[in-house]
């Protein structure tokens, strides 16, 4: 499904999330409601525990909430089962994670087919192919992730992540594993993909120099959203 | 630097031991020694209280545990010494003589050739001595021979001589007093060669006979009892000073039906031990690596907090010890329950295992069961954690960094004769150790070149015509691309099967071996020298009695002279106990039905088979002789020449009539012949025998009910004890197969959780996982079938030497049964591993 640039491409209301420790629980997120458009790039920054990657879990559906609503692309995940929102994730979503998280036993080429491969594309092996090629890695197709260096890694995760077109991206801290340099050459790609296809960014990091290239910044302390601020757009 | 719940060197085994109680790979490699130890110490001492009942049981067919058989007495200094070690005695002395009576002053004097028996009072050591009144039904059991100046006598002289009790017979120079009826002696042997009727008399009334002059053929025969380590040792001291004319008989020699079956029963527990034993090996091996790589993070951030690496050497050295005492412990506590509890089960089924309380395991068992641990855990478990000192602690930064150990030859080599000294300790018999490894070798070369096959194929011509993302076309994806997992999975579970199939296989060879050999209706009673114008009065009797019986067979007299023209004392140097005597010739026009051809031809497919003769496989080959040899035979009055037209194998044990030489009709047609048959007498049937006595007096009537009762509870109770055996190798398969899924564990979470994160739902989790284990347990099993029925094909062929027939049902059901069997079992290993939150992906946790 395809929404406008002003339409949202997630809605989250009133989210909260809880941890039940016997006699008490322990509130990680409250109270939260945001909206992002379609295209835009949201990053989501905070201190440490304050709930950052929680609520990106939550916005992915990787996870459900213990209060409040998330619709992505149009579609409520907290009413659905985790097979439902597993199929949402396959058709809209893309990952790339601060550890890479490639499968150490697929080459480079084989790690990209694989979203491909889970939705039955015929051509999954030509797409990862290109996709590969343009970001350089031609070189590399039949290498394992462990001979591959950490930017290599990372890219590769990055193709994974958009080979099978997704509309939102989700980044948690991917540059955190990486040199200023390499994690430039990942911005650049990460930022490339939003202006080009659309796709959007919405990003988990510490790193204040690459929330400053996001549209918009959300402040998370204490499991609240404290903030959110408009930067100009992404160059 | 010292950390405090980390300074180490205070740390002890124990309680690092139980700090990693809930370590699945722990609670594995514990399971696996604890089943290595419980099995060793069941299967040694099961297998050793066996042997002593049935052995104890089965010498009161040998009347003692051993006998010394001798032409004159033995010197006085070999009783002194079996006294010396303890060993109670007893003697018999056996002859042929004529035996006189006289009914009447009137009557003439009747004479009869008999074989008198004289004992001493201790005869018999152990079994039952029987007599009765003669005609009478009340059977009394008796300790020492008669009394002096007493003959007790077989029934059929009673009738043959008309005598009486108190009547005077005469045997040499002295007139005894007929007495009690014989009935029963336990060392009587089914040797058709010596069955004139039977006399007891005291030892102390051999002399007054008279009857015993120098060059007589007497047999002294000596029996001894006693402890078994004192019965082994006299014979390690008597043996070597035997000359050839004395025989030691032990169980095997003097009741080989019992003793081939307790052989058996022996080379299969050896077997089926040294499996679990070696299964087990193998799920410690497995258990052993995983949990040396999942401790590799622990030690980096240990080594990292500062503490040397042999401090931490000697902590996992002290855990190992710990683990070891752990096993050996309450593995043996274990082992001693199941004894117990097989014993328990096998007073229920028949009367050999004696009564009693609780029966501890053997020393030796033990002191296995401590080299058991010892072993595995030195070659196995010690090499894994004392590499884990290498581990860099750059780890804790970065994952990568990994302790560059490598392959370590000498490791490898020394766990490798480990194990080898272990089995040859545990089994004692190279034959089958090296069978055994033969065997493994064998099919581990066959899955590493069906492998690559497989993956060959798959690769060329199977994953490109799935349709994408199917969830079968993932699983061979998966397994191609974790080819060497995969290739240590298939092999593994491939001699995880095959060693239970080779088991299986054998053990089911055996008992329908055993059980085709001694079936329910297997002859207990022997007909002999019945005079062949009886033969149809005997077989119209048995009809009218409703007793079937086997052929009747003819027996005719001779001894072999000569082979190829020169004389036999020539050709044959070795002492052949036929060659002493005269043997029972026999003709069939039919191959006897439990007889094999081996070499050369049976009658119908021969041209001109007047001449010939067919010769048992084992007497040819002592003998020397081949087809083709020209055999010669004296018979009365004159000899006769025949050619050996074929060999053939005899079932000694299968008590049927059975014949070293046996002739076309034609040829010994014109012979004087006595005949012999064989039938099945249920015990509430017994009584037929007397009738059968008093209506044929001159008919010789062996009564072997109580001996082939006694094998067929034998063959039960190894039955039994082989389905004991099975138990052990299955859950020791079952250990190997929990322990490479458990190895795999990490991997597939991994994967899984990535998958689920791109959107894979989890029931395509579940289908791939399910499809991987159905695919491996598939493929294994085929080869583990093939592997499994080549060996059983060897082992036939030199250990248990029964036929081979290829279990073509097993062929089809197993690799089924396997392929299902370990889907639903990794399933259940791994079915919660779709369900794990795809948020461990974010959380770094996975």
């Amino acid at each position: 499904m395809l929404l406008s640039k002003k339409e949202p491409a997630l809605r989250v209301r009133g989210l909260g999330k809880s941890i039940d420790l016997g006699e008490r629980s322990l509130q990680i997120l409250q109270g939260i409601d945001l909206e992002i458009k379609q295209g835009e790039s949201l990053a989501i920054v905070g201190r440490s525990g304050s709930g950052k990657t929680t609520l990106l879990g939550l916005m992915a559906g990787l996870d459900l909430p213990s209060e409040g609503q998330v619709e992505l692309m149009g579609e409520s995940l907290d009413q659905m089962d985790e097979d439902q929102r597993a199929l949402v994730r396959s058709k809209h979503v893309g990952f790339v994670f601060q550890s890479f998280h490639l499968l150490p036993g697929m080459t480079a080429l084989e790690n990209v087919m694989l979203p491909l491969e889970l939705q039955k594309a015929e051509d999954a092996r030509e797409q990862a192919l290109k996709l590969l090629t343009s970001l350089g890695l031609a070189e590399r197709l039949d290498q394992f992730p462990p001979q591959l260096s950490g930017g290599e890694q990372q890219r590769v995760a990055l193709a994974r992540a958009v080979v099978s077109g997704p509309t939102i991206l989700f980044a948690d801290e991917p540059t955190g594993n990486l040199d200023s340099q390499t994690g430039k050459e990942i911005i650049d790609l990460l930022f490339e993909v939003n202006r080009t296809r659309n796709t959007t960014l919405v990003l988990v990091t510490h790193d204040n120099a690459l929330a400053s290239l996001c549209e918009r910044q959300a402040l998370i302390e204490d499991g609240c959203l404290i903030e959110q601020r408009h930067q100009r757009a992404a160059s | 630097m010292r950390v405090a719940g980390l300074s180490g060197a205070r740390m002890s085994g124990v309680s690092l031991l139980w700090r990693q109680r809930r370590a699945f790979s722990l609670r594995l490699l514990l399971s696996s020694l604890l089943v290595a130890v419980m099995a060793v110490v069941t299967i040694v001492s099961v297998s050793d209280v066996l042997k002593q009942s049935l052995a104890g049981a089965s010498s009161t067919f040998m009347a003692g545990d051993r006998q010394l058989t001798s032409p004159r007495e033995i010197p006085e200094g070999w009783l002194d010494q079996a006294e010396a070690l303890g060993l109670r005695q007893a003697l018999s002395v056996e002859f042929t003589t004529m035996l006189s009576a006289r009914a009447t002053e009137a009557e003439e004097t009747a004479y009869q050739l008999v074989t008198v028996k004289a004992v001493d009072a201790n005869y018999p050591l152990k079994g039952e001595l029987e007599v009765a009144e003669p005609g009478g039904e009340n059977v009394t059991q008796v300790q020492g021979g008669p009394d002096t100046g007493q003959v007790w006598l077989q029934s059929r002289l009673f009738n043959l001589l008309k005598l009486v009790p108190g009547q005077n017979v005469t045997i040499g120079e002295y007139a005894f007093a007929a007495g009690a009826e014989l009935r029963q002696e336990p060392d009587v042997s089914f040797q058709l060669a010596g069955l004139a009727p039977r006399v007891m008399i005291s030892f102390a009334d051999l002399e007054r006979t008279q009857v015993i002059q120098p060059g007589s053929r007497v047999k002294w025969r000596y029996y001894f009892a006693g402890e078994k380590a004192a019965v082994e040792q006299y014979e390690a001291w008597l043996k070597p000073q035997l000359v050839s004319s004395q025989k030691w008989q032990s169980l095997r020699e003097g009741r080989p039906a019992i003793s081939g079956a307790l052989a058996k029963a022996d080379s299969y527990l050896l077997l089926g031990g040294s499996l679990s034993v070696l299964l087990a090996a193998l799920a410690i091996a497995i258990s052993a690596r995983q949990f040396s790589i999942e401790q590799t993070d622990q030690v980096a951030i240990i080594k990292a907090l500062g503490m040397p690496g042999h401090q931490l050497t000697r902590r996992y050295c002290t855990e190992l010890v710990v683990l070891a005492i752990i096993c050996i412990v309450l593995g043996s506590i274990l082992g001693w329950i199941s004894l117990n509890i097989w014993l328990a089960v096998m007073r229920q089924q028949s009367d050999v295992i004696a009564a009693g309380t609780w029966v501890f395991p053997p020393l030796r068992s033990l002191w296995l069961a401590v080299g058991t641990v010892g072993i595995f855990l030195l070659a196995f478990a010690y090499p894994q954690l004392a590499k884990l000192q290498g581990t860099p602690p750059m780890r804790v930064l970065r994952q990568s960094a990994t302790n560059e150990g490598g392959f370590r030859f000498g490791v490898s080599l020394t766990a490798f004769a480990g194990v080898l000294a272990l089995l040859y300790w545990y089994g004692r018999d190279f034959t089958l150790l090296l069978i055994l490894l033969l065997g493994l070798a064998l099919v581990f070369v066959l899955v590493a070149f069906l492998h690559f096959c497989l993956l060959r194929l798959v690769e060329r011509f199977m994953i490109h015509q799935m349709p994408p993302g199917s969830a079968f076309k993932l699983t061979l994806q998966g397994l191609l691309r974790r080819r060497s997992q995969t290739v240590v999975q298939l092999s593994v579970f491939t001699i995880a099967l095959f060693l239970f199939s080779a088991l299986y296989l054998t053990r089911t060879g055996l008992i329908n071996d055993w059980q085709a050999q001694l079936p329910e209706d297997a002859p207990n009673h022997f007909l002999i020298n019945i005079a062949p114008d009886a033969v149809s009065d005997v077989q119209k009797f048995l009809a009218s009695q409703q007793i079937s019986t086997t052929d009747l067979y003819p027996m005719v007299r001779g001894r072999l002279s000569h082979i190829n023209g020169v004389d036999v004392k020539v050709a044959v140097t070795k002492d052949v106990g036929a060659l002493n005597r005269e043997l029972n010739l026999s003709w069939a026009s039919e191959l006897p039905a439990d007889n094999r051809i081996e070499q050369g031809h049976w009658w119908d497919q021969l041209p001109e088979p007047t001449d010939g003769v067919s010769i048992e496989s084992e007497l040819a080959e002592k003998l020397g002789v081949i087809v083709g040899d020209r055999l010669t035979f004296a018979m009365p009055g004159q000899s006769i020449d025949a050619v050996v037209t074929s060999i053939r194998s005899v079932q000694w044990d299968s008590m049927r009539p059975n014949f070293y030489m046996m002739f076309p009709e034609a040829r010994l047609r014109d012979f004087s012949a006595t005949y012999i048959t064989a039938f099945y007498l249920a015990p509430e049937f017994k009584n037929k025998i007397n009738a059968f006595t008093r209506s044929f007096p001159t008919v010789s009537v062996l009564e072997m009910d109580r001996l082939i009762a006694k094998i067929k509870t034998i063959v039960e109770q190894v039955s039994l004890m082989v389905e004991l055996i099975l138990g052990f190798v299955l859950l020791a398969s079952l250990l190997v197969l929990a322990a490479l899924v458990a190895a795999s564990r990490g991997g597939r979470m991994h994967e899984a959780v990535i998958l689920r994160t791109f959107g894979a739902p989890r029931n395509l989790l579940h289908q791939v996982q399910l499809y991987e284990f159905f695919c491996i347990g598939l493929l294994s099993a085929l080869v583990a079938v093939i592997g499994a029925e080549l060996s059983v094909y060897l082992l036939k062929q030199r250990i248990f030497e029964g036929a081979f027939r290829p279990a073509l049902l097993y062929w089809a059901v197993m690799p089924l049964i396997s392929a299902l069997l370990l889907a639903w079992f990794g399933y259940l290993q791994t079915r919660r591993i779709p369900e794990i939150s795809p948020m461990r992906v974010l959380r770094g946790s996975e």
